[in-house]
């Protein structure tokens, strides 16, 4: 195994670089600071104006308030459904074959730079080795980066012990703030020097054949193709409801709404792992935002917005789900934080934003991206209100919803769910051969459950601000800590 | 070792120099000229106007409107123009799609009032389902690889069937029915072929609005789900339970749509009204028409063999080689092994079934009309038979292909275009399509008689009764009437202020009903208890004899004479309370 060395002025200048980057080149995409004093200002006013409207007609605001939710509610049901139609047509995926991808010739394979990612979990180090030991691409082209910070003895101990060979290269990063995985990834890209560059977490078992898959279907796409986002599931989806649920909930992302998301020509907020790059459109555009907490999502929509493609690559790495419900409602909050923290960066330049994107980008990126924590953290009220309203029928409810936004609203909550839960069973047939159908009609609990972590994301960025700031650190490295066995988790 | 990532001189890299053509060649935007002329938009659009100029004929010359039609549209109206406009308006006696699908023309009541006042809404409604309906259809024969000529010689005999034609432009239901039968076969085929799970669900969402448009859906469901049940169970991979739950997930990916519609609209049914099935249970719904002997088509005194005969009857009339074609496709569907042949028998010939049963057992009327699915089936088992011979006799690409193609298009006539002649005696024959016989006889018998003069003056006695309505300048609320007796639909809608009624939609009707003067209502309106269904007026059965005797708390206003098929109706001045309001 290698180590990558460098003198102190070198490691400083690189890790500069890794941390400041896209802060300096485009502060007003950067998740350095959370709000612009702009949106400081538009958010208390908003505030404000909610508020003074409530005191001089509170009746006609909760309506207003109502009726916009409701909308919202709408919107997302319908934009689910056409997703889901949308993955149907075949252009959405790209499919490489096993034989296509083994007859491409050796001599034709781009080299290729895996950036792995490791902190404090040395128990999976050997799982790592062994699964990026079986993928078949030439070992003279592929250099494979174990980013490990300087500080997290054990997990560096546990690779030495194991004495890789010379295809891994250990990076150690520089112990510094903010402690996430993007930096981490950042780092790794100053020094990769592969024409492609892929990211995998520690415990990922990717397809062996990803990575010629990934250079074939390059070499077929345009170059403004920037990343190919190969699907992700789980290997353990039968330990318990949990990760049936998960597993069926990745299924629906990765097989319908991704998929119909490149067939609409939409931004597509990535995953964290088994993306992979043309490394120099990923340099140019500043790569990661090492201060966003869903850095994938977010790098996912800067490259729309650069104009830069990115395709659903049909080959699947696993991951191990997380089993634990404390553990998955961390993990959970932190998304669906991020997807709000990239919803408001991004809004930043409302006028520019939609220059990028177009109307319709824009929709997409409102409902999917905005909608998905919003919706999450409303449906809890609404619900609370439905069963009210059965139980008790209070006579407030009867007046703000007023017939049409009613009758919007029990379509919202008959079709609305039924959409969603019927999704759901379908995703479900596609894993296992339809064993999850029984966890996939009790999909609801898992919506409680998702619902309970919106209501952490949004206490922890409206209320206690200073949280924020504490779980930041070391907030993108969690992920795989989460991901790891129960053991491992405890040791943030 | 080689120098890790240093490639070898000489060797091209492997991203594509720029300017490369990206890839497959993008597909280019078909223009909207193009679209429209295509096989499948073209014979859509084509007999969408046909039928929509059928259905103004009909409306506007002969004024011949269908009564079902009629109260359908009524239904729609009352949603967003009555006194108390609410979704819940709808009603519950039937299901609602055919309702629903009139109330975007509805809207359109202030720029053209014929769309209200003769039934026009309805017929456009069901003239787009009934263009959707042979959109589906030819489709489905593409579907199942009927080489081009066949395929139209096939639509053709389809849509323009005679029975097709009249209930494309008469606003009935059926269309809609046609519409959502076909559209989940058409799926259903392609999931059989193919075994793609969209597919599974775009059949399963026709299915739900098949639910929501007619209940022999309900048929069409049971014997379906059983194909998925049983195609699901011999796809599946592994052994054991696992295989079970794959089919078994099959089939609840089938079935959950149009099990939700139907427990989803029972539970609203329920909410609103306080009855889960009024369609059965309902004083309106057929089975108690069929019990209280209502309706010219009766059942009471029908023999059990009469109704069978005059089922078969009804299925030679739409399809006359309809038993030998299910044999024949039977045989060559299991000599090639086939599934795509279950499709259409389950999804079509469940819904058949159905009607079958339902008026065999006396639950409904011997209507022509409601064996209208035995039309599609018996084309495309005549479908199934030339796919497989196309098959068989030359694959798809074969440049000698053309002669197998006239050849099938010639069976197809055969096969399929005595459908024409049939179905059209059949619906002037008053034995077999006596609701029809008599709605057109104005229309085309040269002498037409008593009875098919009846329909000839319906509008007359809608126009006198509206006339005489807007005269007394009511404000709105004025009469209490139950509006399922015959004509009143056709009377409400006419009139210049339809909310001067109350009708049993409101959400006040029992109230004010319960004691019209404390609630300003001024008059009752009640047909004569002797020209209509005994037990289906509500405004009679809380005030016995209201008609003759005015109940003890109205007098006599206005008479209103019988005619145009339409019972007497006399308007009651309330003068007090009524006597079981005392106390």
């Amino acid at each position: 195994m290698r180590v990558a060395r460098m003198n102190e002025a070198e490691e400083r200048i690189r890790l500069e670089a890794s941390v400041s980057g896209l802060a300096e080149r485009a502060p007003l995409v950067s998740a350095r600071a959370l709000l612009t004093p702009a949106q400081r200002i538009g958010l208390i006013g908003l505030a404000a104006l909610l508020v003074i409207c409530g005191i001089l007609d509170l009746k006609a605001t909760a309506i207003a308030v109502v009726a916009v939710f409701t909308a919202f509610y709408l919107v997302a049901v319908v934009y689910r459904f056409a997703l889901f139609a949308l993955s149907a047509k075949t252009e959405s995926t790209i499919r490489i074959s096993d034989e296509e991808a083994r007859a491409f010739p050796d001599s034709e394979l781009p080299t290729y730079t895996l950036l792995i990612p490791a902190y404090k979990e040395p128990e999976v180090i050997s799982l790592l080795l062994h699964n990026i030991g079986v993928m078949e691409y030439p070992p003279d082209l592929v250099e494979v980066m174990v980013l490990v910070e300087a500080d997290d003895t054990r997990t560096l101990e546990a690779i030495r012990s194991k004495e890789p060979d010379d295809r891994f290269q250990l990076v150690l990063v520089p112990p510094a703030e903010p402690r996430t995985k993007p930096k981490a990834l950042n780092y790794g890209l100053t020094l990769a020097r592969g024409e492609l560059v892929a990211v995998y977490d520690v415990e990922d078992e990717p397809d062996p054949l990803q990575l010629r898959r990934a250079a074939v279907a390059f070499s077929t796409q345009p170059p403004q193709v920037g990343c190919l986002q190969a699907k992700l599931s789980y290997d353990n989806p039968a330990q318990n409801i949990i990760t049936k649920w998960f597993t069926i909930e990745y299924t629906m992302w990765f097989s319908f709404f991704l998929p119909g998301l490149a067939s609409a020509h939409a931004p597509i907020p990535l995953g964290g792992t088994s993306n992979h790059f043309r490394r120099d459109v990923l340099r140019r555009m500043g790569a990661w935002d090492p201060f966003n907490v869903t850095e994938d999502a977010d790098l996912g929509i800067r490259m729309y917005r650069e104009g830069i493609g990115v395709r659903i690559l049909e080959s699947v790495t696993f991951e191990e789900a997380n089993s634990d419900f404390v553990n998955w409602t961390r993990q959970r909050s932190r998304w669906l934080k991020g997807y709000l923290q990239t919803f408001l960066i991004h809004f930043r330049q409302p006028v520019r934003l939609y220059r990028d994107l177009g109307w319709r980008g824009l929709l997409h990126f409102a409902v999917f991206v905005g909608g998905t924590p919003l919706l999450a953290l409303a449906n809890p009220a609404f619900w609370f209100m439905t069963v009210l309203w059965f139980v008790a029928y209070p006579s407030f409810i009867r007046e703000i919803f007023p017939a049409p936004v009613y009758y919007a609203g029990l379509l919202c909550f008959t079709f609305g769910n039924f959409v969603m839960a019927y999704l759901t069973v379908v995703a479900s047939r596609t894993v296992d051969e339809g064993r999850y159908l029984v966890p996939a009609l009790l999909i609801p609990l898992y919506w409680i459950m998702m619902s309970m972590a919106a209501v952490k994301a949004f206490w922890q960025i409206v209320f206690t601000p200073t949280l924020w700031e504490k779980t930041f650190h070391g907030l993108g490295r969690t992920t795989a800590a989460e991901h790891a066995p129960p053991g491992a988790a405890g040791q943030r | 070792m080689t120098t890790l990532l240093e490639r070898p001189e000489g060797v091209a890299p492997a991203q594509p120099p720029a300017g490369t053509p990206p890839g497959p060649p993008a597909q280019k935007p078909r223009s909207w000229r193009s679209r429209l002329l295509s096989e499948g938009a073209l014979p859509t659009w084509l007999f969408l106007i046909g039928y929509v100029i059928l259905g103004g004929v009909l409306d506007f010359h002969y004024r011949i409107w269908a009564q079902d039609a009629v109260a359908r549209q009524a239904n729609g109206f009352s949603v967003l123009f009555s006194r108390d406009p609410h979704l819940g308006a709808i009603g519950f006696v039937w299901n609602p799609l055919p309702s629903v699908t009139t109330i975007p023309f509805l809207l359109f009541r202030g720029v053209f009032p014929g769309l209200v006042t003769n039934n026009f809404a309805g017929s456009l409604a069901s003239a787009v389902c009934m263009a959707g309906a042979v959109w589906q259809f030819r489709a489905t024969l593409q579907e199942w690889g009927v080489s081009r000529p066949a395929r139209l010689v096939m639509t053709l005999c389809f849509a323009a069937n005679p029975m097709i034609l009249y209930y494309a432009a008469n606003g009935m239901s059926e269309a809609l029915y046609l519409f959502t039968l076909l559209g989940t076969t058409r799926y259903l085929i392609r999931w059989l072929r193919t075994g793609s799970l969209g597919s599974l669900v775009y059949a399963a969402t026709w299915l739900a609005f098949g639910y929501l448009a007619r209940d022999e859906t309900v048929g069409s469901a049971v014997l379906a789900a059983g194909v998925v049940l049983c195609v699901g169970w011999s796809r599946a991979r592994g052994r054991g339970w696992g295989r079970v739950m794959t089919a078994l997930s099959d089939c609840a990916i089938f079935l959950l749509p149009v099990a939700t519609a139907f427990v989803g609209w029972a539970v609203i049914s329920w909410v609103v009204v306080g009855q889960p099935f009024q369609q059965f249970s309902s004083k309106y719904g057929n089975a108690s028409l069929v019990a209280s002997g209502a309706s010219e088509v009766g059942v009471r005194n029908v023999t059990l063999t009469q109704r069978l005969l005059f089922e078969a009857k009804a299925l030679v009339a739409f399809s006359p080689f309809l038993a030998v074609l299910a044999v024949v496709a039977l045989v060559v569907a299991a000599r090639f092994r086939d599934t795509r042949f279950l499709a259409p028998v389950t999804v079509l010939g469940g819904a058949l079934a159905f009607s079958m049963v339902s008026y065999a057992g006396g639950q409904t009327f011997g209507y022509f009309r409601y064996y209208i699915a035995a039309l599609p089936l018996g084309i495309l088992l005549v479908a199934s038979l030339i796919g497989a011979m196309e098959d068989r006799q030359a694959p798809a690409g074969d440049g000698s292909r053309w002669p197998i193609m006239v050849g099938s298009a010639a069976v197809a006539v055969l096969l399929v275009a005595p459908s024409l002649v049939s179905t059209g005696a059949g619906m002037f024959n008053p034995a077999v399509g006596g609701v029809e016989a008599a709605e057109l006889g104005t229309v085309f018998q040269a002498h037409p008689s008593a009875a098919d003069e009846v329909y000839a003056h319906r509008y007359g006695t809608v126009r006198a009764f509206a006339a005489t309505i807007d005269r007394l300048h009511l404000p709105d609320g004025s009469i209490v009437v139950d509006n399922a007796q015959p004509c009143l639909s056709n009377f409400i809608m006419n009139v210049k202020n339809p909310k001067v009624f109350v009708i049993p939609n409101d959400r006040d009707y029992q109230r004010v009903l319960g004691d019209p003067f404390v609630f300003h209502a001024r008059y009752v309106l009640d047909p004569n208890p002797r020209q209509i269904p005994s037990a289906s007026d509500t405004v009679a059965q809380l005030y016995p004899g209201i008609f003759d005797t005015g109940g003890g708390f109205t007098a006599l206003a206005h008479n209103f004479p019988a005619g145009g098929g339409c019972p007497q109706y006399h308007l009651l001045q309330v003068t007090g309370i009524p006597p079981s309001a005392v106390g």
